[in-house]
């Protein structure tokens, strides 16, 4: 569906994308990486907005630069911001369908449909400027849906939206992906795109750092240096214990959040998979009772700094595919 | 039909988006300033006893400025307001969206720009007959001098939008030096170069349609031009058609191999 072969693009000397060779057959993708770190080029250069500096770019097969009619099967949420004072969230949206060629009349209930499918139906007379964030949100996903496009491609389509839109627009995510039609969701947030179940595409500093499925990211995170909490019963013995581990660097014990019961145990280690194979053991063996144990770093930025360092040669572990 | 379909709907969608108050207001100055400072000036002679000889030349002055302006207004910033309004990716990422947004906002500039001249002109004409009663065939000055106009608004629409396209951080900036440079300057040169200017055509075609009306002998303006005889309007109107099909055409190649980089790239 979209290959990338050597694709490099500079702003003057500002490198927006570096290097990047990926090809991706049809399927759900979450494209992640910190602001900045050129998800919105490397989206543009998909649908052909932006030329490449170096490299080629085909999308279906063609040079997306030069095939404006490419366009017809790509549906797109870009993460800009508009709101048109006079304008109605219906009105902007049967004008974008218009505008790939529809009648007014097939555009009419296409984007009554497309409205309803986002549950802006209630609001689509509404002029744009009196929508909350979340409502704008669900109007642009409107217009990116509405001509059915094989493609959809979403550039933080969470932002603004409320708990209970976030869980929806990830239903309707994950519905589109059942569908057997493809997506693109960029975002910097790795839990909301996580829950759409797609593959990952982790880009930072313009570069393509790692891809692969969610258990191959976690299996990244895994490996690679890394801090674990863990809540337990009897976490001094357990710490004494992990002590002994040769990969742990450091222990601390911290006071438990109010309510909670047991104690937290801090530990540093330059291989969170073998403390987490070791930590069942030692908990049998001891008869402590454990509450909880997670990655104090399983955050997004933690997770580019390593693979920034793997990718740099500074660190070892992870693989990169 | 589908890029038709596009452009209509670009076109649509300006109107809706003109429809402020603001916008409204700026359109009702631009109209009615050629007929008030007309009037004012019809007064003004009538305070001092003087005679207002060329009254209709005084109209095409007033009204060409509100037609430059307001065709500077609406039509340059093509491009521009789109980026600035962050709704670009949003065309640009439709078949043909780039090109429509170029052909339905040049449509509806022109439509703009030529309903503030039709006012302007309607005023002036009325202001004029009113007080002096010496258009002998005001229907035919009313009607010509609107078909002019439209020319006019169609001529530089075209340009200005090519403008837009190109130099579209600096469009309006562009444009009005464009039109001092141009409509001022070269038009005014007794050279070859005036006949690549738009007015030099325009007001050939003005001299022929309602010249007589204005008071002006044409042959001062072939003296002053040094051309021996008056071309037909026929061949002015073919040069400024070929004119606008070529600023449309150099927008639409433009608009379609550039790139416009918005903030937000990242």
């Amino acid at each position: 569906m979209i290959e990338l072969d050597q694709v490099t693009k500079l702003y003057g000397t500002v490198i927006g994308v570096n290097d990047i060779n990926m090809s991706l057959p049809p399927g759900t993708y979450g494209l992640l990486g910190p602001n900045g770190s050129g998800k919105t080029t490397l989206i543009n250069l998909i649908l052909g907005q932006l030329k490449p500096t170096l490299g080629t770019v085909r999308l279906f097969g063609k040079n997306p630069w030069s095939r404006d009619s490419l366009l017809r099967k790509i549906g797109l949420c870009p993460a800009t911001e508009v709101a048109f004072p006079r304008v109605t969230g219906y009105q902007w949206v049967k004008y974008l369908i218009r505008m790939h060629g529809f009648s007014s009349q097939a555009a009419d209930q296409m984007a009554r449909k497309s409205l309803a499918q986002v549950r802006l139906d209630h609001a689509m007379h509404r002029p744009m400027q009196n929508y909350s964030l979340g409502m704008r949100q669900r109007a642009k996903l409107a217009q990116a849906i509405a001509h059915e496009p094989d493609l959809l491609i979403l550039d933080e389509p969470f932002n603004g939206l409320d708990p209970v839109g976030r869980m929806e627009m990830i239903q309707f995510l994950r519905e589109w992906g059942s569908t057997g039609r493809s997506l693109i969701l960029a975002s910097h947030i790795l839990h909301e795109v996580e829950a759409v179940h797609p593959s990952f595409l982790l880009i930072s500093g313009g570069r393509l750092l790692a891809s692969g499925s969610p258990d191959q990211v976690r299996s990244i995170l895994a490996e690679t240096p890394n801090t674990i909490r863990i809540r337990a019963s009897n976490a001094r013995l357990l710490a004494s214990q992990l002590m002994e581990h040769p990969a742990v660097d450091e222990i601390s014990i911290l006071a438990p959040e109010r309510g909670e019961s047991g104690e937290i145990l801090q530990v540093a280690t330059r291989s969170a998979a073998q403390v987490y194979n070791r930590v069942p053991e030692l908990l049998a063996a001891a008869n402590i009772e454990i509450y909880e144990m997670h990655s104090a770093d399983e955050s997004l930025g933690h997770l580019f700094s390593t693979l920034m360092k793997i990718h740099r040669g500074e660190s070892q572990g992870g693989t990169l595919t | 039909m589908r890029w038709f379909n596009s452009i209509l709907a670009t076109f649509q969608f300006e109107l809706i988006n003109f429809l402020s108050l603001q916008r409204l207001a700026v359109t009702a100055i631009l109209a009615l300033f050629p007929p008030v400072m007309l009037s004012l000036i019809f007064v003004g002679f009538r305070f001092t006893n003087g005679n207002f000889q060329f009254p209709l030349i005084v109209t095409v002055l007033f009204v060409s400025i509100v037609c430059l302006l307001g065709m500077l207004l609406w039509a340059t910033p093509n491009i521009y307001s789109e980026l600035e309004g962050k709704s670009w990716i949003f065309v640009a990422s439709r078949p043909g969206g780039r090109i429509s947004i170029i052909l339905g906002k040049y449509l509806s500039a022109v439509i703009f720009g030529f309903a503030i001249c039709v006012v302007a002109i309607t005023g002036c004409l009325v202001v004029i007959q009113w007080m002096t009663g010496a258009l002998k065939n005001p229907i035919w000055v009313w009607f010509s001098m609107n078909l002019l106009y439209l020319i006019g608004c169609l001529s530089y629409g075209a340009i200005y939008s090519l403008i837009g396209t190109m130099f579209y951080r600096r469009a309006m900036v562009v444009a009005a030096a464009y039109t001092i440079v141009s409509s001022i300057v070269l038009a005014n040169v007794p050279a070859v170069i005036s006949r690549l200017t738009l007015r030099y055509h325009l007001q050939f075609i003005g001299f022929n349609w309602f010249g007589e009306e204005m008071g002006i002998d044409i042959k001062d303006l072939m003296n002053h031009y040094s051309i021996a005889d008056v071309p037909s309007s026929f061949y002015h109107l073919l040069w400024l058609g070929t004119a606008i099909l070529c600023a449309l055409s150099a927008a639409a190649w433009v608009v379609m191999s550039r790139e416009y980089i918005t903030s937000d790239e990242t």
